[in-house]
């Protein structure tokens, strides 16, 4: 009994963790968009989608899931498609990197609390998530995933 | 220019979106906490306490990983703290966490946006892996 008002209590924790996040990053995203900033910061780091042949408004997504973590990276992607129509090539490969590579502002915190060296950290997350979505950029065609539909 | 049709919009863009991520995520979630609590992780992490030696960590180390490959880096904290280890075994641990934790969680996530979960996972885990040898190997 007591191991079921545990996990509803770690549900609740955990739905609002969420929410608390994600609503002010929705809600950041449309004024991004009304004051015309998200072409700003899409132009901004065009070296960077250029770098891994995204498109040019998906990267926006990348910097929030890298940010702020997976879930929310994933709420600004699934919200770039319905404004953007991002390709779903773009999509993967930033999902790739975000896999390895996401909320590291937080993860880096709390390891640096228990005495981890956090440029090491850093370091090897980022090293890896570049490695591999530049590898798979350079292997999946522009038009890979349109052809399979 | 920012109106009140703005924040509306992204009020209405934030519920929608977390609705479409709870679906999966509160399911997954209760999955992954029925595990954590039934002691099956346990058994697990004993069976690859011998691979831990491959990233100078010790043996108990295997729970730390498992915990936070399954549930995610809190659960590995809460498992860090019960083992005596050092600052650089330390920072071996918080790579290969930070690469690689609540892989179902984070596996289903990446699902919803039509990514294969098993490559996402496999390339985690991989890299999860392979800095943490490389960080023992080259630092170490």
């Amino acid at each position: 009994m007591n191991a079921i008002i545990d996990i509803i209590i770690n549900l609740i924790s955990f739905i609002w963790s969420i929410t608390k996040v994600l609503i002010p990053i929705m809600i950041t995203i449309e004024i991004f968009k009304d004051t015309q900033l998200i072409d700003k910061l899409s132009k901004a780091i065009k070296p960077i989608s250029n770098f891994f042949t995204i498109s040019e408004k998906s990267g926006v997504s990348l910097l929030f899931g890298m940010t702020f973590g997976l879930t929310i990276g994933a709420g600004a992607i699934i919200q770039s498609v319905k404004d953007y129509d991002v390709d779903k090539r773009s999509i993967f490969l930033i999902t790739m990197f975000l896999s390895v590579c996401h909320a590291v502002i937080e993860d880096s915190m709390i390891f640096a609390g228990v005495g981890a060296n956090i440029a090491a950290l850093l370091g090897a997350r980022f090293i890896s998530a570049i490695l591999i979505t530049f590898i798979l950029s350079k292997f999946i065609k522009k038009d890979a995933f349109e052809t399979e539909k | 220019m920012i109106t009140i049709d703005t924040f509306k919009r992204g009020l209405t863009n934030g519920i929608a979106t977390l609705l479409d991520l709870m679906k999966i995520l509160v399911p997954v979630y209760i999955i992954v906490q029925v595990l954590s609590l039934s002691g099956l992780l346990n058994i697990i992490a004993e069976f690859f306490a011998p691979v831990m030696s491959v990233f100078g960590l010790p043996g108990e180390a295997s729970l730390i990983m498992i915990l936070s490959y399954f549930s995610g880096t809190y659960a590995a904290l809460g498992a860090l703290a019960a083992i005596e280890l050092t600052g650089f075994q330390i920072s071996t641990i918080a790579i290969m966490s930070s690469i690689a934790h609540n892989l179902i969680t984070e596996g289903a996530v990446v699902k919803k946006l039509g990514v294969s979960t098993f490559a996402s996972t496999s390339v985690r885990l991989f890299f999860s892996l392979l800095m943490g040898f490389l960080f023992y190997r080259i630092f170490g």
